[in-house]
């Protein structure tokens, strides 16, 4: 009888520390989904793609505004890109945020033979493009790195003959998209 | 008699060990529940979510919001409903208390967006449980 009740009191202890241990893994699990902001640069870099990619080419053609009335290539600039493509890249006054570009655009486009054709349309830090570059290379998700995409896809430029174009697009703003 | 107080204490046993099994799970379901619906988090994700909308709709788009969570929240803060979303240029903000400052995300498609209730966006009229945006032209 007393050993039974020894035993009833040892399987209490036992069963009071599954209960903190569960309660301590749920908090836990809770704690580090919720803690964690919501990562929106990668949806936000297929809108962007996609924005480009509409202002450069529509209906599989290049739009009339890359060139100039001779028919040559003058693409967009560093200055106009913002008002022919309708973007506006301002971003809030936060974590410095107004100092360092926090978008980057590059458009390249390329022959058949992906050789290259016109000259790349670009906007932002280049620093951005090269950081996502090192972090494909290395194989690793970084994080606290910005993110970029690449998108490729083929359209008629003003002379009728194929041209491929590569979008590739990056957003930094990882303060607000990666739990420092 | 011996037999009768000890199924007794058994039963009372069981009842008990039901009932503090029985709190702690319901503590535990409190506590998700609270923590889901943290205000600060549906604050950013909400302003993201409405900057993503912004960025990927066209001029003339008409887009609703479903936003009962954050209008019950608010409700609870005291914060009036046609107060919890305001676009300033191209950032959105969201604040669902009075004690917050609100999440601020910006989006980059320079559409007119307006001032809250001119036609641009405004809480549905409707089931009072969401927000309209009405995309206007391209600056």
């Amino acid at each position: 009888m007393k050993s039974k009740k020894g035993a009833e009191k040892m399987l209490s202890v036992y069963w009071f520390l599954i209960l903190v241990i569960v309660a301590f893994g749920i908090w836990a699990m809770a704690y580090s989904f919720y803690s964690h902001p919501f990562d929106i640069r990668e949806v936000e870099n297929r809108v962007l793609s996609n924005k480009v990619a509409d202002c450069v080419s529509q209906k599989g053609v290049l739009v009339d505004s890359l060139f100039n009335e001779e028919g040559e290539f003058i693409g967009f600039t560093e200055s106009n890109i913002e008002s022919n493509c309708h973007f506006n890249f301002d971003v809030e006054d936060e974590f410095g945020w107004r100092g360092d570009e926090q978008y980057y655009i590059k458009v390249s486009f390329f022959t058949v033979n992906e050789n290259p054709k016109f000259t790349n349309i670009t906007y932002g830090d280049p620093e951005i493009e090269t950081l996502c570059r090192e972090a494909v290379e290395s194989g690793q998700e970084f994080e606290r790195l910005p993110k970029c995409v690449t998108r490729r896809f083929y359209t008629l430029d003003n002379k009728n003959e194929q041209t491929l174009v590569e979008i590739v697009t990056g957003v930094r703003k990882v303060e607000k998209n990666v739990k420092i | 008699m011996r037999c009768k107080s000890k199924q007794g204490r058994l039963l009372v046993g069981n009842i008990i060990f039901i009932v503090l099994n029985l709190i702690y799970l319901v503590i535990l379901v409190v506590f998700l529940l609270r923590y889901s619906s943290d205000l600060s988090l549906l604050e950013s994700s909400y302003a993201k979510e409405i900057a993503l909308v912004i960025d990927s709709a066209k001029p003339g788009m008409s887009i609703f919001l479903s936003m009962e969570d954050a209008f019950e929240g608010a409700k609870d803060e005291g914060v009036d409903p046609s107060e919890i979303i305001r676009i300033n240029k191209n950032k959105v903000t969201v604040k669902l208390s009075r004690e917050s400052k609100g999440y601020s995300y910006s989006f980059f498609n320079s559409v007119d967006t307006g001032r809250y209730g001119d036609g641009y966006y405004a809480i549905d009229k409707e089931n009072q449980k969401g927000y309209v945006f009405n995309i206007g032209g391209y600056k």
